[in-house]
Parts: C-alpha cells; sequence; structure tokens
C-alpha cells in the first residue's frame, strides 16, 4: 500500500513540472511564441537585453521543471516493470531515455543562461545569434530520445497481452506520438516558414503533442496505479484469510 | 496469454524440432513462475464484437493510423495556405514536375495495396501463398523508392531543391515525411512476411498482421491525396 502511495506521489510531480515549465516560458522568459530563426542578429541582441531578468528566471525554472520530470518517468518505469518482471529491458531504456531528455532541455537553458549573463558584451551581434542557434535547435527540435522512449512504452505494452498494466490502446498511441515528433528533424534545413524551428510544424506541433501524450500518460499511470493498490489490498486480505484459517 | 501460446507451441511443434518444444514449454513456465496471480486484466486482445461486424486489426491500431493521418491532414492544409499566399509561382513551379514519376508510383501503390489486401485474404483461408503475396507487395513498394530516387535526383541535377523556393521546400518535405512512412511501412510487410504462415485466423498474430496492412493502405491513401495535391491541382 505505501508503495503505491509514493508512486501517486510521484506521479503528480509531472502536472507540477509542466506548470512550472508553462511559467517559466511563458510569463516569464516570454518565449511564446519562440524567437525566430529569421531575426536579425541585432532583433536577437534586444530580445536578451531588454527581458533578462525574465530570461534569467524563466531559464532556470525551466531546469526545475525538467528535473522534476524524473519522478514521472521513473513512475512509468516502476509500471512498465510490473508488466516486464525483473529482466525489464524495456523499462530500463526507456528510463535512462527518459533521464537524457531531461538534460536536453537543462543544456539549451544554460547555454540562454550564458547569453543572458553579460547581455551588453561589446562583441559582434552574430556570434550572439550562433550561439542562440546553438540553444533553440535542440531546445525544440532534440526528439530523438522522446521518440525512442515512447517506443519502449509501447513495446512493453504489447507484451501485456491481457492488458493487466495499461490499455492496449495506449501502445498504438505511444507509437503514433513517437512518430509525430519526427517531422521536427526538418528544422535544421529551414530558417523561415511552417519548417523552421518557430513554425507550426516543428514547435506547435511537437509542443501539442507532447501536451497530448504526458496527460494520457499521466492518467493511464493514476488509473494503473489505483489497480495496483486494489490488487496489492485483495492479496493482503487473502494472505490474512489464509493465516486466520490456520490459526 | 497461457492458452494462446499453448495452441502456438503446438503448432510449432508440428515443424519444429523437438527441442524448440522444449524451450518453448520452458519459456511458458518461467512465465507462470513470475507472474503467478490470477491475471484480471482488461481481458485478451482480439474480441469479438456484439454486432458480429468486424474491425480490421485491433481497435488500438486505428488511434495510431487515423493520429498519423490527422498528422499529414496538418501538412496538406499548411500546404494550402502556402499555396494560396503565391498562387502564380506555385502554378509554375508545378508545370517543372514530371507527372509521369507520379502516376507511375500511384499504379505501383494501389497494386501493392492489393496484394496486400490479397494476401489477408490468403492467411484468412489458411493459404500458403500468403507470403508471396506480401514479398510482390514489398517489390512494388521497392519500385516506389527507386523511381522516387531517380525524381529526387532529376530535380536535384536541375538544380531544384527545398532552398530555391517555396514549392520545392513543400515538394521535398510533404514527399519525404511520405517516403519515411512508405520505409517504416515496408519494414512492417517484411514483418507480416515472415509471420504470415504461423498467423492463425482470430489470433492476435493476425490482428497484428491486419493492422499492420491498414498501416500499409494508409500510406497508399496518403499518397492518393498527395498526387493530385502536389503534381495535379491547378488555379
Amino acid at each position: 500500500m505505501l508503495n503505491t502511495k509514493a508512486q501517486m506521489r510521484m506521479a503528480w510531480m509531472g502536472p507540477a513540472a509542466i506548470f512550472v515549465f508553462m511559467i517559466a516560458l511563458w510569463p516569464l522568459a516570454g518565449f511564446l511564441p519562440p524567437i525566430s530563426p529569421n531575426d536579425s542578429a541585432e532583433e536577437i541582441v534586444n530580445i536578451y537585453r531588454d527581458n533578462t531578468d525574465g530570461i534569467r528566471v524563466g531559464m532556470f525554472l525551466a531546469t526545475v521543471a525538467a528535473a522534476m520530470m524524473g519522478p514521472f518517468y521513473a513512475t512509468i518505469t516502476t509500471q512498465m516493470k510490473r508488466i516486464e518482471g525483473r529482466f525489464s529491458v524495456y523499462a530500463y531504456t526507456q528510463l535512462g531515455l527518459g533521464m537524457l531528455a531531461i538534460l536536453l532541455v537543462v543544456i539549451p537553458s544554460y547555454i540562454m543562461q550564458g547569453i543572458a549573463y553579460r547581455p551588453d558584451r561589446d562583441i559582434d551581434p552574430e556570434v550572439i545569434r550562433l550561439i542562440n542557434d546553438v540553444a533553440w535547435l535542440p531546445f525544440v527540435g532534440a526528439f530523438v530520445t522522446v521518440s525512442l522512449q515512447n517506443i519502449m512504452i509501447a513495446l512493453a505494452i504489447f507484451q501485456d497481452t491481457e492488458q493487466r498494466v495499461f490499455p492496449r490502446w495506449l501502445g498504438y498511441f505511444n507509437i503514433w506520438t513517437a512518430l509525430a515528433f519526427c517531422p521536427a528533424a526538418i528544422e535544421f534545413f529551414f530558417t523561415t516558414g511552417p519548417f523552421a524551428w518557430n513554425g507550426i510544424f516543428v514547435f506547435w506541433l511537437a509542443l501539442s503533442f507532447f501536451g497530448v501524450w504526458f496527460f494520457v500518460m499521466f492518467f493511464s499511470l493514476k488509473k494503473a496505479i489505483a489497480e495496483q493498490a486494489i490488487e496489492e489490498a485483495a492479496l493482503e486480505a487473502d494472505a490474512a484469510a489464509a493465516v486466520a484459517a490456520k490459526g | 496469454m497461457g492458452e494462446e501460446q499453448a495452441t502456438e507451441s503446438v503448432g510449432r511443434n508440428g515443424v519444429g524440432s523437438l527441442g524448440v518444444a522444449a524451450e518453448l514449454a520452458g519459456e511458458a513456465a518461467l512465465a507462470r513462475i513470475q507472474k503467478p496471480e490470477p491475471v484480471e486484466g482488461r481481458g485478451p486482445v482480439v474480441r469479438q464484437r456484439d454486432d458480429g461486424k468486424h474491425v480490421p486489426g485491433e481497435p488500438g491500431v486505428w488511434i495510431f493510423i487515423l493520429g498519423d493521418m490527422s498528422i499529414f491532414a496538418v501538412l496538406f492544409g499548411v500546404y494550402i495556405v502556402g499555396r494560396g499566399d503565391a498562387p502564380a509561382l506555385f502554378e509554375s513551379q508545378q508545370q517543372l514536375l514530371n507527372q509521369n514519376f507520379g502516376a507511375l508510383n500511384t499504379i505501383l501503390l494501389l497494386v501493392s495495396s492489393l496484394l496486400v489486401y490479397s494476401g489477408v485474404n490468403a492467411i484468412r483461408k489458411q493459404d500458403l501463398r500468403a507470403p508471396l503475396l506480401f514479398i510482390a507487395a514489398i517489390v512494388c513498394g521497392l519500385g516506389f523508392v527507386v523511381v522516387k530516387y531517380f525524381e529526387y535526383s532529376q530535380k536535384i541535377d536541375h538544380g531544384l531543391t527545398p532552398a530555391l523556393n517555396d514549392f520545392w521546400m513543400y515538394y521535398f518535405v510533404l514527399t519525404g515525411l511520405h517516403l519515411f512512412h512508405l520505409l517504416l511501412g515496408l519494414g512492417v510487410l517484411t514483418l507480416i512476411t515472415l509471420n504470415a504462415r504461423r498467423a492463425k485466423p482470430g489470433s492476435t498474430r493476425f490482428a497484428l498482421i491486419e493492422g499492420g496492412a491498414c498501416f500499409w493502405h494508409m500510406v497508399d491513401f496518403l499518397w492518393i491525396i498527395l498526387f493530385p495535391l502536389l503534381y495535379l491541382v491547378g488555379e
């Protein structure tokens, strides 16, 4: 019983993380809509100069939010292990990739902190634009770990032919989201239009898909944990009854 | 899981060696040791509908297929909006496309879809020729890739690259994303071919094959939209 309560607590870290991330990105850093790759170097320097403290606080909170996703991914792992048992290669791969995904938010955040650290640098604005590119390309487009993580979840669910932990459709759902993130790979080829990093087909689609994926996973997790609690309570009751019958 | 694994291991027993059967029995025993509780899940994957109708594959696969098609729907919408912004440019650039390549690919995909459909039917009748039909479908799919390769290299040789203007950006992104799905589809068809002989109608394996076939039909269907949208639409 204690174990399922701990899992439920860790699962709730997920929505908290999303909340903190939205606060960081939207009102604080002002990155919704994101900085455009089509902006001139001077415009980009001005963005960091005008909202220096907002970006500093916002990007720090982004790292906090990213770290808070750790417990959420670990809860997914725990439920996957209910399917896989002790030798759980999918669960471990999922966990490792989830933790890497955290790093892929933390590193770009720190690169942006680097620009905001001395906003009045007397250097060529093109250099600032380059560093801004280095931060934004992975910030938006580092989907590979997430895609593979989703596939791991799907593979584990497909093993569970009795659908004890997760419903089967959740496996197909994860395959879908894994594929839905892939178009983000075209961001490297365009600095403007729907396929640039701030375009509808990269930033907005990835953001909405991550949101949908997250909440579907969260509610499925909550359900699976609640069912585990009931299952364990029944087992305990059985054990108690057996002891009583013996005595 | 228990029942189906048992029947399948019997099925394999007929063709395979005793060693394989023993290994399978060992696996099943191990599975029983690791999961001893009476399993109370949502039940088996393949279920009969009350009204006697049949959903191809399993219901879950349609979340994936319809979801994936909705991404393409967004992409087609973005293309139509982009075309509306510069109709003259799109009109003139479209003339540079070779409709023969597009038409040939359309035929290849339609034939492959028909072959996949026949293949699934063959499995239903337990016809041993089913894998051959799937292999023929794979050959058609590979033909599509070859045609696409010649089409792409011809365009790039003429300096028509995604960076040139919006039309070619859309052309390469749309057909490229479709090609990516087609390559995934070829992987799916390969898996189907390998499993075709062992699939019994009504089993989980058969449901997976049906689901994979639906994915291939989706790849075909998307091309049927993509072809007129890119090559034919005028005004």
